[in-house]
C-alpha cells in the first residue's frame, strides 16, 4: 500500500460506548493511518477516550449533525495535505479490515469515491426495514436523477480521493443527511464512484428517527435537484 | 365596534409596542422598525376601519369583505413564514460555519503547540 498515510475520519456524537473499539480495530490494521475522530459536540467521555485511544480529536463545541463533522474533516483533510481519505462511522457497525478494499481504487488511480456498499454481498444487513426501503429509494431516485446505479448511498463508511473533495467541499450545505447531497455533487463533478461489498456488524442500533430520518433524505434530494 | 375589532386593535398596539421597544434595545435596525410599524399599523387600521377592506375589492376581484381579508392574510402568512425559513436557515449557516471555523482553530493550535502529538497515532 502507498507510504503517504491515508487519513481516517470518524465523525461521533455520544459514543462512548463504541469509539475505542473503533479506533483499536483501525490500529490493528498495521497501516499508515491517521486517525481523527470528529467529536460533534458529544455530551458524554467520546472525547476524552478518543484521545486515550489514540486518535486525535477535532471537537465541535455544539452538536451541528453528522455531515457537518464530515465537512470539518473533509477542511482538517485538505489543511493536513491529504490525498486519500477514509470516513468511518463511530456505531461499530463497519469493519476495519474492509478498509484497504476501498482505499486501493483510489490509490490506483481507478475512482474517485469508493462507496462500502452494505447490500452488494449476498448477506442483508440488519437494518430496519423502513431504512433498507429508504435507502432503495433513493438509489433509485439518483438513478432517475443522474444515470448512476447505486447499492447503497447512504453508506457512512467510504473513502474519497482529496482532489474531487477539494473541488465539491464549498457546495456541501447539508449538517445532518449529507450523504445524498455529496453523491449529487460528485456525480455533477463527473466524479468516478465505485461501490465495494462490505460486512457489517450487526450491533449497532440507529439513533435516527423514521420520518425524520425519511424527512430528511427526502429534502436532501430536493436540494439536490434546485 | 365589534369584540372582535377591540381585540385586533390591542393586538396591533401590542405589537406596534414591542416593535418600538426592540428598536430602542437595539434589536431592530431603522429599515426593520419601519416594515413592522407599517404592517401592524396596517392590520391595526383594517380592525378599526373594515370598511377600507371594501376600497381593495375591485382591485383584488373579489365580492366579500371578509373572504379577502383572510386570502390576503393568508398570504401575507406564507411570505412571513418563508421569510423566517431563509432567515433560519442563514443563521444555521452561520453558526455552522463559526463552530467549524473555531473547531479547525482549535485543531490547528493543538497541532501548532503539540506537533509530535499529531503525529502519535500509528
Amino acid at each position: 500500500m502507498n507510504s503517504k498515510p491515508i487519513y481516517v475520519f470518524i465523525p461521533a456524537y455520544n459514543e462512548e460506548k463504541n469509539i475505542a473499539e473503533v479506533i483499536s480495530g483501525l490500529k490493528q490494521l498495521k497501516l499508515n493511518l491517521k486517525i481523527y475522530v470528529v467529536d460533534d459536540g458529544s455530551k458524554d467521555r467520546t472525547e476524552k477516550i478518543a484521545r486515550q485511544a489514540g486518535a486525535v480529536v477535532v471537537r465541535h463545541r455544539v452538536n451541528l449533525g453528522q455531515w457537518a463533522a464530515m465537512r470539518t474533516a473533509f477542511a482538517i483533510s485538505l489543511v493536513e495535505g491529504a490525498s486519500v481519505m477514509v470516513s468511518v462511522d463511530a456505531d461499530g457497525q463497519h469493519k476495519p479490515r474492509d478498509l484497504p478494499k476501498l482505499v486501493n481504487p483510489i490509490l490506483e488511480g481507478k475512482a474517485d469515491i469508493v462507496i462500502g456498499s452494505r447490500f452488494l454481498n449476498n448477506e442483508t444487513p440488519e437494518m430496519p426495514k423502513y431504512r433498507r426501503v429508504g435507502v432503495r429509494f433513493f438509489n433509485k431516485l439518483i438513478e432517475v436523477a443522474t444515470g448512476k446505479k447505486l447499492t447503497d448511498c447512504t453508506s457512512g463508511y467510504k473513502a474519497y480521493n482529496m482532489t474531487l473533495i477539494r473541488k465539491i467541499l464549498p457546495n456541501l450545505t447539508e449538517n445532518q443527511y449529507g450523504a445524498l447531497e455529496f453523491i449529487m455533487e460528485a456525480i455533477k463533478q463527473k466524479a468516478r464512484i465505485l461501490e465495494k461489498p462490505i460486512m457489517t456488524k450487526t450491533n449497532s442500533v440507529s439513533k435516527k428517527g423514521k420520518i425524520k430520518y425519511g424527512y430528511n433524505l427526502l429534502r436532501t434530494i430536493v436540494k439536490g435537484f434546485s | 365596534m365589534k369584540g372582535i375589532q377591540v381585540i385586533g386593535i390591542l393586538v396591533a398596539m401590542y405589537l406596534i409596542l414591542q416593535t418600538l421597544i426592540q428598536y430602542k434595545k437595539g434589536n431592530y435596525g431603522l429599515k426593520r422598525m419601519c416594515f413592522w410599524l407599517a404592517l401592524w399599523g396596517l392590520i391595526g387600521s383594517l380592525f378599526a376601519f373594515p370598511s377600507l377592506v371594501g376600497l381593495t375589492l375591485p382591485f383584488f376581484a373579489m365580492q366579500d369583505m371578509v373572504l379577502t381579508t383572510l386570502v390576503v392574510g393568508l398570504i401575507v402568512v406564507f411570505v412571513l413564514v418563508y421569510h423566517t425559513y431563509q432567515q433560519i436557515a442563514r443563521v444555521e449557516r452561520k453558526l455552522t460555519e463559526l463552530v467549524q471555523n473555531i473547531a479547525i482553530h482549535d485543531y490547528m493550535k493543538d497541532a501548532t503547540a503539540d506537533p509530535k502529538g499529531k503525529d502519535d497515532e500509528q
